[in-house]
């Protein structure tokens, strides 16, 4: 064995390899996918590509941009988010049913008004007092049957009243009771018939009469009314309105 | 018997610069006269690198290599300082590695050796000896005696394929041949009896 070359005098080369099988030259050039052979894009394919793109992202952007909503505007802490134009119409909403709120508090307050009157109305009809039959002429009306409003005082003061009180109403009717029986007499029906007269009286005594609760015939209260009118009451500080019943017809007590 | 090894190299001839350039532009004669030119050479070098494993294991190595030189030689830079030879060794060569850390391949016969018929019985006797010899050593050794030995690399050209120092190069190919000399010794004392 030598030190430069252990093999120098083997003749290696006696091992020789077997003739290589054939290569399929064409499916080995049909599997591989060289760069040459692959087209490649060219720097002007390239800037024309980016360009396109950048124009389609631009484009994009613009369309976005122009069709973007209204901002969302949260409507509550916590509560859903809308936009401004549906909180406008939410706000309208709730003034609404404010208002209406309001005006159906004002109908219950007239409702009671209109139930208490027909509270006080009813007392007062259960003390009427109806003409015997064939003398359709009304019974003269008890002061406490007439129905003095809030602004008539029930006790005057000395000197000019302040208002009519019902003493003074009971006696100007009674001086008018003659001419009101006739307005009846022409009325002959075995059926009492009721008139109600609201009568609003100036301070100067003048009074201003108008059907309040009507008979079947239109001419009957037509009558009763033009005949108050012609009544005088005595002159008071800020006069009254008050509201009288006059039947004609049976007596039934 | 005790030839000098140097006497069968043969200088490597490459293939013409107008074919390399057309193969390299992809087209498919040139492309087919480059496999015809280096496929024996990568054979030759897959073969003693895995005969061990089978002929159609070696025939799937050298279409590996081949594929990869078909699919790589527009890379190739002719005025670099690798010949296309030796580029297309150290593509085979990296194709054998890599199927050995994939995994041991099948042993289908053992070490293998092919006999020219008009060869002396005394030399297919050596070829044997030589083949038995060669896969016996460690697969770092073998490589670098096989480039060295049978293709003609030189120890720069080997450290740059497998991607080693020179020095490297050196030990092992000193190992290798100090390996296939004791082994030969062994089964054929009469080679070196005139050395002692």
């Amino acid at each position: 064995m030598t030190d430069e070359d252990p093999l120098a005098r083997v003749a290696l080369h006696v091992w020789q390899p077997p003739p290589p099988r054939a290569v399929d030259a064409a499916l080995l050039l049909n599997r591989m996918v060289t760069p040459a052979a692959r087209p490649r894009p060219t720097k002007a394919i390239i800037a024309i590509l980016a360009t396109a793109n950048v124009a389609l992202v631009g484009a994009l952007l613009f369309v976005l941009l122009r069709s973007e909503p209204p901002a969302p505007v949260p409507l509550a802490a916590g509560g859903p988010v809308v936009d401004s134009g549906t909180r406008d119409a939410l706000h309208r909403l709730e003034e609404q049913q404010a208002q209406l709120a309001r005006q159906l508090a004002d109908v219950d307050q007239l409702e009671a008004t209109i139930q208490s009157l027909s509270t006080r109305v009813q007392q007062c009809e259960q003390k009427t007092v109806v003409t015997p039959p064939g003398k359709p002429t009304p019974k003269p009306v008890a002061p406490s049957d007439i129905m003095l409003e809030p602004t008539i005082a029930n006790t005057p003061p000395s000197g000019m009243p302040d208002s009519l009180d019902r003493a003074a109403i009971a006696r100007t009717v009674t001086t008018i009771r003659p001419a009101i029986n006739r307005c009846g007499a022409a009325f002959t029906e075995s059926m009492p018939i009721r008139v109600k007269v609201r009568v609003k009286v100036t301070p100067l005594g003048r009074p201003s009469a108008s059907v309040l609760e009507g008979s079947y015939d239109p001419s009957l209260g037509q009558c009763v009314v033009r005949e108050m009118d012609k009544a005088t009451f005595p002159r008071t500080k800020s006069g009254g309105t008050f509201s009288y019943p006059f039947t004609f017809g049976l007596e039934l007590e | 018997m005790g030839q000098a090894s140097t006497a069968a190299r043969s200088p490597r001839a490459e293939i013409d610069d107008l074919t390399l350039r057309r193969a390299q532009q992809g087209e498919r004669g040139a492309l087919g006269a480059l496999i015809d030119r280096y496929h024996p050479m990568v054979h030759a070098l897959v073969w003693r690198m895995a005969c061990a494993q089978g002929e159609s294991h070696v025939a799937d190595l050298v279409q590996d290599a081949l594929l990869g030189v078909l699919t790589s030689i527009a890379r190739f830079d002719p005025r670099g300082p690798a010949k296309l030879s030796t580029w297309i060794l150290t593509i085979a060569t990296r194709v054998v590695l890599n199927d050995r850390r994939r995994g041991p391949a099948p042993d289908a016969a053992g070490p293998a050796a092919f006999v020219d018929p008009a060869t002396s019985a005394s030399d297919k006797e050596l070829a044997v000896a030589i083949a038995r010899s060669v896969a016996a050593l460690a697969e770092p050794q073998r490589i670098v005696l096989v480039l060295r030995e049978y293709h003609d690399l030189d120890y720069a050209e080997i450290a740059e394929a497998l991607d080693i120092d020179v020095g490297t190069v050196k030990s092992r190919l000193s190992r290798a041949r100090t390996g296939v000399r004791t082994a030969l010794e062994l089964s054929n004392p009469d080679l070196f009896r005139g050395d002692r």
